[in-house]
């Protein structure tokens, strides 16, 4: 994170782009200031003012929270330690880590940055995706909303279980399947995951820092952690919030009549959406009897384990084409999950 | 990393997270968190706004510091999207509008109160939704019986003339997943008030076939024949909580 090195041309070369970039950031500032009010007059603009300002709010402490947590591995957690606490063998260690949710509770958004830490300290990609699409699912608090939200139907509550267990156990083992240890290096940015040294990384020192002096130092890698991933989540927010301000949000999510049409449409929109997994079971909720069971049980599956905001962070962690595999086995995952109760006609 | 270009990236991160500390410090003394979002992430907010004011702090030590950093992208301009957003939309119209694009059948779940077996049903106050539930519940059994609500005047462009909703918004979560719900109105007179308007509604229930406002059908909902209609003064929260 810290420590680039630039070469006497790039210095040369950066500082009249940064300015640059600096007076077009201020005019776009004011300019929007100025002339939002008159643009943001009409109702689309309003909308989607009020619904990224919602949506901004309700994740935001989870990205804090994440960010915080992810410079205390940062700074604070030895390799060996992560080495000593998970299963030596890959297939136990994605066992443990698709049900590391239950003592860690966070959402989709504050599990990107914690992740990609954990990575740099040594976490096989195989286990930190595992990890990745578990937590948000099997937690207590997402369990305990879509108990509530579902509470009449307990087969929607033990499916949304298990396939939050099966899906992220089997894109972990896939993973470990198709690529070698040597190979994951190159699936993440700025970490060599076959050793799992970060680049520019500060070793690993607890160090015998003043209390206040800790809480500051950590309190400032905090802060870069959340403006690295923190504009990718914004950038994430800002396209969800298009998407739903859009006037037919609702019939959009209903316009899959067929058994496999419903299921993609709801699919899409829950990746569109990027609704926040301990609130997307009310949001379901309210299209039960409009659409099929099959396509709600692919909603509350693919949420949480892959969504626009999210992918937007996972660049800052992976390769573009290894994040579009974690989306094709996420939807693959969901849309299965969607057939196989239609099919079966569990939920109705 | 030039001398200038650290300032720069160290400004900029500066001003990224001071900003929008500032902006979660405002909402949290000025309690406006409230208009977009559910009770409960009340907690959440502060404790965001201390992290982000931690963060300020932090970053601000850095920089007198020169600690070393890199280069900050044009993409930290982000940062200034919330303080925009709510710089250009922060009045009730704005949410109405949010809150009105979702709007949808909402048949209602979760748990129900026991309603009095004779007199007067009320739908108001912090019941509001348990009462509401155990009215589409049995409305079978209800039908005839007089019932009173409070709410704002909403009406649907699709709505036949003289039809309106005793409207609140159903909040689970914030804003962005809010939903209207209330009772369809039909009023002999066909003066309905003007939209936005707060009334207190006292009459018969009964069933009506709704237009969906978004959908090219129609759905069965509880509705009211309006006896007596007053105006009030708008309630501090337009928001129902489950």
């Amino acid at each position: 994170m810290i420590g680039n090195v630039s070469s006497p041309q790039a210095v040369k070369k950066s500082v009249p782009r940064l300015v640059l970039l600096a007076l077009l950031g201020v005019a776009a500032v004011v300019a929007a200031l100025q002339v939002g009010p008159v643009v943001f007059a009409g109702s689309f603009f309003r909308s989607l003012a009020v619904v990224f300002q919602s949506i901004f709010l309700e994740a935001l402490p989870f990205l804090l929270f994440g960010s915080v947590v992810a410079a205390i591995v940062h700074l604070y957690l030895p390799p060996t330690l992560l080495r000593r606490l998970l299963p030596g063998r890959p297939g136990p260690a994605i066992l443990a880590a698709s049900v590391a949710g239950l003592a860690l509770p966070v959402c989709e958004c504050a599990i990107v940055p914690v992740v990609r830490r954990l990575i740099g300290k040594g976490l096989p990609v195989s286990v930190a995706v595992t990890f990745l699409f578990a937590v948000p699912i099997i937690n207590p608090l997402v369990i305990a909303s879509t108990w509530v939200a579902f509470a009449d139907r307990p087969t929607v509550v033990l499916l949304r279980i298990a396939f939050g267990l099966a899906g992220p156990l089997l894109a972990g083992t896939l993973v470990q399947l198709l690529f070698r240890r040597e190979e994951m290096g190159r699936l993440v940015r700025g970490v060599d995951a076959s050793t799992g040294h970060e680049h520019h990384a500060i070793p690993y020192r607890a160090g015998k820092r003043h209390l206040i002096a800790q809480v500051v130092h950590v309190a400032h890698h905090a802060a870069l952690e959340f403006v690295e991933m923190g504009q990718y989540f914004l950038l994430g927010v800002l396209i969800s919030s298009f998407v739903q301000a859009l006037p037919n949000r609702d019939a959009l999510l209903t316009l899959g009549d067929s058994s496999v049409g419903s299921v993609l449409t709801l699919s899409a929109g829950a990746y569109l959406l990027s609704l926040c997994s301990e609130a997307d079971a009310f949001i379901a909720r309210t299209f039960l009897g409009q659409v099929s069971g099959g396509s709600l049980i692919a909603f509350l599956v693919l949420g949480p384990m892959m969504d626009l905001k999210n992918t937007l962070m996972l660049r800052r962690v992976f390769r573009w084409e290894f994040v579009l595999l974690l989306i094709v086995l996420a939807g693959a995952v969901a849309v299965f999950a969607g057939l196989l109760v239609n099919n079966l006609g569990v939920v109705e | 990393m030039s001398r200038l270009s650290s300032h720069v990236a160290h400004a900029l991160r500066f001003a990224a997270i001071g900003g929008n500390a500032g902006y979660l410090w405002f909402l949290v003394v000025t309690g406006r968190w409230n208009e977009l979002l559910h009770p409960r992430f009340g907690w959440l907010i502060t404790v965001g706004a201390v992290l982000l004011a931690l963060f300020t702090v932090a970053s601000l030590v850095a920089w007198i510091r020169g600690t070393h950093t890199e280069r900050t992208g044009a993409a930290v301009l982000l940062f200034a999207l919330p303080l925009v957003f709510a710089a250009t939309a922060h009045d009730r119209d704005a949410q109405d509008v949010a809150i009105r694009s979702a709007l949808a059948e909402a048949e209602p779940f979760g748990p129900a109160i026991t309603l009095p077996e004779h007199g007067e049903i009320v739908v108001d106050g912090e019941t509001y939704y348990r009462t509401y539930n155990a009215v589409w519940d049995q409305i079978d059994d209800l039908v005839g019986r007089t019932l009173t609500t409070v709410g704002f005047v909403y009406r649907s462009p699709v709505f036949p003339d003289g039809v309106f909703v005793v409207a609140r918004y159903l909040l689970w979560c914030c804003a962005a997943d809010a939903s209207t719900i209330g009772f369809y109105s039909t009023i002999d007179s066909g003066v309905v008030p003007a939209d936005n308007t707060w009334v207190r509604v006292t009459g018969r229930l009964g069933k009506a076939t709704v237009p969906h406002p978004t959908e090219d059908r129609s759905f069965t909902a509880p509705a009211i024949q309006v006896q007596r209609m007053e105006p009030m003064d708008p309630l501090p929260s337009r928001y129902v909580l489950p």
